[in-house]
């Protein structure tokens, strides 16, 4: 099938953008053909091969590379779709929410420009992953840790700018960065907050700088071409101690969860910890026809055998302490003290455990920042190996938590899969992040997903729920729902877009933004 | 690292065997010697279907036991990826499949094979060549 061209764009106009990128990055940076394949969606729902295709791809190696494609961009009405590095596998990987849409890889732009030990910061380029940051921080042994995604092979800047989350104290991605680089529509070159003084230091010291605090539109967004971005690193901690509790009923959701609140607010747990449910921690290690050969959603007989076979709960909530001993033996005596009164809890610090591999042991690397791949074990859990998130926030209540479980489980076994779904704990909400795990190769299987998505997506809406993040496929479904006064957000976003991106080529339906000329027929 | 404790072959020489120390990557084997059949051959030590089948491999092929986590193999594969042609086997689970496709995928352009043998296990081939003797960074 020939590579699908962006709306008003013609095959000699494409081929003769795609030769000038060619004098810019050289012949071998320019993908087109078969090439193109891997900038595809691994995990795809649509079942309309034609959706999400890009025409080529082209990866500059510089700053000033991508400025000069950008103004090429501008020229031919060519749309660019960036990524970092392409690995945001469940929402899309490389793939393009614009059919014909070249994308700009900024993998090759891959150099670590500073980390600083003293202040905890790292200056870094789109394509370095967690895996190279770490290995230049150990290489080098400096006393720093990263806080990392559950997949370690993507980009540091990446993650950030999607709103990705991680299990240390930094967990909140976005909200440790500090001080962007940015390439417009235009061409032009932006610094953000400090960067903006010339010859200054403090650039990824102190976000705001002086005036609107811009960065947080260039995250989630196609407003610009983030090329260099600071993140904060945690000092290796004196102390170190993760910690399992396990509760063996569906409805300690919610105790647990009340529980959860006033200690997290109160920095008494320290980390960005995590409630995941039976399922997907037993998918980790396991497959559920080790313990089933049934079809459908497993019975309590099933998950009763699985709880006891691997020493986990129907809820496993996974956190850690840091710091000197007495501070980390002071706060883990109120966290004991305060779950203990959930019957049945159980408390685990990872020299109990017995088995191997285990989840705790495997956490207690990722909550000190070791990066993996160890997660994508729950790919196994039924056949099929496709998965999607779906992820609502939700406040830190018990009510909003067995709330929002139930609303999710019941719809999710209704339609065959088993509820598999996690609760990561920021200071005052709650990602209920659901993963469903559904067989990529079967078209109707496909189509059950994506009807059972667009079901959840609405009765989340109704009760006031929506999603932080979401696959490229429902990206404007999911803005959709952020409509408040006859969708006023969209609306300015959509001023901004034309405002910064007038031709329309930077990303075009990234997080529902489309620009002008792509416009019609979708909200506002 | 259990995981790398864990491993063990089924065949071929003792000589070839990875012995990492812990919270330590395993290391490269002997990249100056010219690749053999198999470079890497994969079972998932958790199914019979995996062991029977790793088990009637020619013995030059040794088989390495793993399971669903690729972590501990992730440098030893992308650096080998980088360096050299390489041939895979395995007979994993679609977790371990999938990553060493995108983790190889990296740095050389990886020809596939794969088929489903049951809710649990996918039998694949791959072959690499670095991406820097064809013209590609990334993907």
């Amino acid at each position: 099938m020939a590579e699908p061209l962006p709306p008003g764009v013609t095959k000699e106009r494409m081929a003769d953008a795609l030769e000038r990128f060619r004098k810019i990055v050289g012949k071998d940076w320019v993908f087109s053909g078969e090439k193109v394949a891997s900038y595809h969606d691994p995990y795809t729902i649509s079942n309309d091969d034609g959706r999400y295709k890009a025409h080529a791809a082209v990866a500059p190696e510089s700053t000033e590379q991508v400025q000069a494609i950008v103004k090429i961009a501008n020229e031919f009405r060519v749309p660019l779709w960036t990524v970092s590095r392409g690995k945001n596998f469940a929402y899309g990987g490389a793939a393009p929410v614009l059919s014909g849409s070249v994308v700009l890889d900024l993998s090759r732009m891959n150099r670590i420009l500073e980390v600083n030990e003293k202040f905890g910061y790292a200056l870094v380029e789109p394509g370095v992953s967690y895996f190279d940051l770490y290995k230049y921080i150990q290489d080098r042994g400096m006393k720093l840790w990263l806080d990392v995604p559950d997949p370690g092979w993507g980009s540091v800047m990446g993650n950030a700018l999607d709103h990705g989350v991680g299990y240390t104290p930094y967990g909140d991605h976005f909200g440790v960065q500090c001080g962007m680089e940015v390439v417009l529509a235009n061409g032009e070159l932006v610094r953000t907050g400090m960067g903006a003084v010339p010859g200054n230091n403090t650039w990824q010291l102190f976000k705001y700088g002086f005036g609107p605090y811009v960065d947080g539109i260039f995250s989630q967004s196609n407003f610009g071409i983030v090329t260099k971005m600071g993140i904060w690193l945690m000092p290796e901690p004196p102390g170190y101690q993760p910690y399992m509790i396990t509760f063996p009923r569906e409805e300690d959701i919610e105790q647990i969860v009340e529980i959860v609140r006033p200690l997290r607010l109160n920095q008494v747990i320290q980390n960005a910890a995590t409630i995941r449910s039976l399922v997907l921690d037993a998918s980790i290690f396991s497959t559920k026809s080790q313990y089933t050969s049934d079809k459908g959603p497993i019975p309590d007989s099933v998950a009763k055998k699985i709880m006891a076979d691997q020493e986990i709960g129907m809820w496993n909530f996974c956190g850690a302490l840091y710091g000197p001993p007495p501070v980390t033996d002071a706060l883990w005596t109120a966290i004991r003290d305060s779950f203990a009164k959930i019957p049945g809890a159980k408390f685990y610090f990872p020299q109990d455990r017995k088995r191997s591999p285990d989840i705790l042991l495997h956490r207690a690397e990722t909550m000190k920042g070791v990066p993996k791949l160890t997660e994508f074990g729950f790919l196994n859990w039924d056949g099929g190996g496709g998965h999607v998130g779906f992820s609502p926030v939700s406040p830190t209540t018990g009510h909003d938590a067995l709330k929002q479980y139930r609303m999710v489980s019941n719809r999710v076994r209704e339609f065959g899969f088993d509820y598999s779904g996690l609760m990561a704990i920021g200071f005052r909400e709650l990602h209920h992040v659901t993963v469903i795990v559904y067989d990529q190769t079967n078209p109707q299987e496909r189509k059950k997903l994506d009807e059972l998505f667009g079901i959840l997506v609405r009765e989340a809406a109704a009760e006031g729920y929506g999603e932080y993040r979401t696959h490229i496929h429902y990206m404007d479904m999911i803005a959709g729902t952020y409509n408040w006064n006859n969708n006023a957000l969209m609306k300015m976003n959509q001023t901004i877009k034309d405002a910064l991106d007038p031709n329309g080529i930077l990303s075009p339906g990234k997080s529902g933004i489309w620009p002008k000329h792509l416009r019609e027929g979708k909200q506002p | 690292m259990d995981s790398v404790k864990r491993r063990h072959f089924i065949g071929g020489s003792a000589a070839t065997l990875l012995v990492a120390a812990a919270l330590e990557w395993p290391r490269l084997p002997a990249l100056a010697t010219p690749p053999s059949r198999d470079d890497f051959a994969f079972f998932d030590e958790r199914f019979e279907q995996a062991r029977r089948i790793a088990a009637s491999w020619p013995a030059s092929i040794a088989p390495v036991a793993v399971q669903s986590d690729i972590t501990a193999w992730s440098n030893l594969l992308d650096r080998a990826a980088r360096e050299r042609t390489l041939q895979l086997r395995g007979i994993t689970t679609e977790s371990f499949r999938f990553c060493a496709a995108i983790l190889m995928g990296d740095h050389a352009e990886v020809e596939l094979q794969v088929s489903r043998l049951d809710r649990d296990l996918v039998q694949w081939t791959m072959r690499t060549t670095p991406k820097s003797k064809v013209g590609r960074f990334n993907g």
